[in-house]
């Protein structure tokens, strides 16, 4: 079995060439980075059988970054290169290809966007390049699905490399070569790139990200609350919940019927796993998680994080990072996960601890936030709008002191800014069927493990001896209710059912504020440590988490000395 | 965005007073040409030298930004913020420390001069 390596500058197109061949959906967007990962399928073509692997960019084959040594690790370990291009970007792309030529091995360069050049203004003679390069050289839109046959067909012709030019004096062959294949022709500015212009542009691009960033929150409350009233819980409460109710009801053993659908009516308080599980992840959380990745998905696809990264980014040096820091911290919204990988394609070591710390602690992940606001809104807007405002205040402080105490500057700025290119309705809905498919097929076994633990616990008393043990210091240092104390600790196994635990509690308003910040802050979940301790090493991982700890314990117990000095002094709280 | 010209004077001499980011150092040292920071917006300039030779130097190598290559200076945010290039169809943006490395020769001065 052949291995064919996809090779590329970043955001030419590479992973989407991938979904196309093997039929394997993966996430692609419009920003230099989406993949950090190596991904393989196999594919059959013709009775061969190939491997086909796609990695991330880059713009030569010098590792400067973790995602550059995988890379480059990719290429060597392959037995054909599929050299994926920007046509409308022929010169730099070239650069690469020139390097991989020099490496000798069988190879197929694809023209990817080939369809964007022909509004661009941009004539490409493809057979004379081929002639050039000396291998086949195939026009494609990966975007648009066309030219993938040809890109495949042409796999059996890859042809050996061969070093064009002196090595020095690279980008004098590349203009040679460039002059001689490609004509340019006068076009004016379409919308879309007058909408680019502005939003680079010193004010306005930071009015456009106030207001994007606004209209993102409102957007997604909006429609995840017609989601959960309109569809969600109208769906459970009247079909769902009544039909397994009436079918575990008459489970004759009190245990089993008792972990199945809890006790009591309320789909909120029963902890059943069928019922209060089941509630947690299909209506209160759900509803947001389609609503957030749908915007998220439509500004990643037509290309603004970018453009946000390169306006954050004289904040972002006041934290001893740059710019492009605030795509891992914008991921982290919806899930630190996919947050944690991405900050892979940053180069130091330092950076990274920085920017790990702030995607931890800026915000909380979706399911945490939905339901905190769900929760929260009981006692208003300002209670949510405490929790957000103290987070991220506490991320900023916590990051501008680590900057100021560890060694170290903070790094340049490196970020290609893709065009705006317009989405297409079909890949949108693929990336987010896929997040959707990741999201239940991780949420609704660690819910139902989150209820099932925290039931067999009960019933074993574990919780009543935990409580007894942490009770204390619990209500001494954060002023919550002794019984709390499990609900917190079994938070490190799925958050938003810990935040759904407080709900019996009756707590006020200031200690469900304190509980919130101590829930989102003290561990990340078990799927964030992991891929914590996989990025950055034990001891990295130890010491971030260690420091946001520290942090969280200090901000909640001092949050709590307050409320309770303005309760001693008379204030409603 | 048209700012007078004595304002952008004092802006410019007050960051030059300020330290870190190693601009002054560098920038006496090839005052014959100026770095990209300080071109006017929408300038083309043919690089002179890239200073350094450390990551951002090789990064700004694979992007095409060596001794002969022409770019235009598209935009520099506000407050020290990045400076954004174009070097044919690509656009990118580069942190201001990594732009005062970047040592040009203005094709246009005539038209837009320099700044201040």
């Amino acid at each position: 079995m052949k291995k064919v390596a996809i090779v590329g500058n970043p955001n030419v197109g590479k992973s989407l060439v991938f979904s196309r061949i093997t039929g394997v959906g993966v996430i692609s967007a419009n920003y230099p980075g989406t993949t950090v990962d190596v991904r393989t399928a196999r594919f059959d073509h013709e009775g061969a059988a190939y491997e086909l692997i796609d990695g991330p960019g880059v713009y030569s084959l010098e590792a400067l970054s973790h995602a550059d040594e995988t890379a480059l690790a990719i290429i060597d370990n392959s037995d054909i290169i599929i050299n994926v291009l920007d046509a409308t970007n022929l010169e730099r792309n070239l650069n690469l290809t020139l390097g991989l030529l020099a490496r000798e091995k069988p190879m197929v360069v694809c023209l990817n966007f080939w369809d964007d050049t022909a509004h661009k203004g941009i004539f490409i003679h493809a057979s004379l390049l081929e002639e050039i390069l000396g291998v086949p050289v195939v026009t494609a839109s990966a975007l648009r699905g066309q030219g993938m046959h040809a890109l495949v067909d042409a796999l059996p012709r890859a042809a050996a490399g061969r070093p064009l030019g002196n090595p020095a004096d690279a980008w004098a062959t590349i203009g040679g070569i460039v002059n001689r294949v490609q004509r340019l022709s006068h076009r004016h500015h379409t919308p879309l790139e007058m909408l680019g212009d502005f939003t680079l542009h010193p004010v306005g691009g930071l009015v456009f990200a106030c207001a994007v960033l606004a209209a993102t929150f409102i957007i997604v409350r909006m429609a995840g609350e017609a989601l959960v009233n309109g569809v969600c819980g109208p769906l459970f409460g009247r079909f769902y919940h009544p039909f397994i109710l009436g079918l575990c009801g008459h489970i004759p053993w009190t245990l089993v019927r008792e972990l199945l659908i809890g006790r009591g009516a309320d789909p909120l308080a029963s902890f059943g796993m069928l019922t209060t599980g089941v509630y947690i992840a299909v209506v209160l959380v759900f509803p947001y998680f389609v609503s957030f990745y749908l915007l998220f998905g439509l500004l990643e696809d037509i290309g603004y994080l970018p453009r946000l990264a390169v306006v954050l980014d004289t904040f972002f040096h006041r934290l001893g990072l740059h710019g492009y820091s605030s795509i891992p911290v914008m991921l982290g919204l919806g899930c630190k996960v996919p947050a944690l990988l991405a900050a892979r394609t940053l180069t130091t070591r330092r950076e990274k601890i920085l920017t790990v710390s702030l995607v931890l602690m800026s915000a909380p992940c979706l399911p945490q936030s939905a339901m905190i606001v769900s929760l929260g809104m009981r006692y208003g807007t300002a209670v949510v709008a405490a929790v957000f405002g103290i987070l991220l205040a506490l991320a900023i402080g916590v990051n501008a002191a680590l900057n100021k105490l560890t060694k170290g500057g903070a790094p340049e700025l490196f970020l290609e800014i893709p065009e705006y290119r317009p989405p297409s309705a079909g890949l949108m809905a693929q990336k987010l069927w896929i997040r959707i498919r990741e999201y239940f097929g991780e949420v609704l076994p660690m819910i139902a493990a989150g209820v099932l633990v925290i039931n067999v616990l009960d019933a074993l008393s574990v919780i009543r001896i935990v409580s007894e043990a942490t009770g204390r210091p619990v209500s001494f240092l954060l002023g919550l209710p002794a019984g709390i104390a499990p609900v917190l600790i079994l938070g490190f196994l799925r958050k938003d059912v810990s935040i759904a635990l407080l709900a019996p509690f009756g707590l006020t308003a200031a200690q469900f504020v304190v509980a919130c910040l101590f829930m989102v802050l003290y561990t990340p979940c078990v799927a964030s440590f992991f891929t914590l301790v996989k990025e950055l090493g034990a001891r990295a991982s130890l010491m971030v988490m260690g420091t946001v700890f520290a942090s969280a314990l200090a901000v909640c117990a001092l949050l709590s000395g307050i409320f309770h000095l303005a309760r001693a002094w008379g204030m409603a709280m | 965005m048209k700012v007078p010209r004595v304002i952008r004077a004092c802006v410019d001499a007050a960051i030059r007073m300020r330290k870190g980011r190693g601009g002054s150092a560098s920038a006496a040292r090839n005052a014959a040409f100026p770095n990209v920071a300080r071109l006017c917006d929408g300038t083309s300039a043919r690089v002179v030298a890239v200073q350094g030779d450390g990551k951002a130097a090789r990064r700004l190598a694979a992007m095409g930004v060596a001794p002969g290559a022409v770019i235009v200076k598209k935009r520099s945010e506000p407050m020290r913020g990045p400076v954004i290039l174009e070097k044919g169809a690509t656009r990118f943006a580069i942190g201001y420390g990594m732009a005062l490395k970047v040592i040009v020769q203005p094709l246009d001065i005539k038209e837009k001069g320099l700044l201040p």
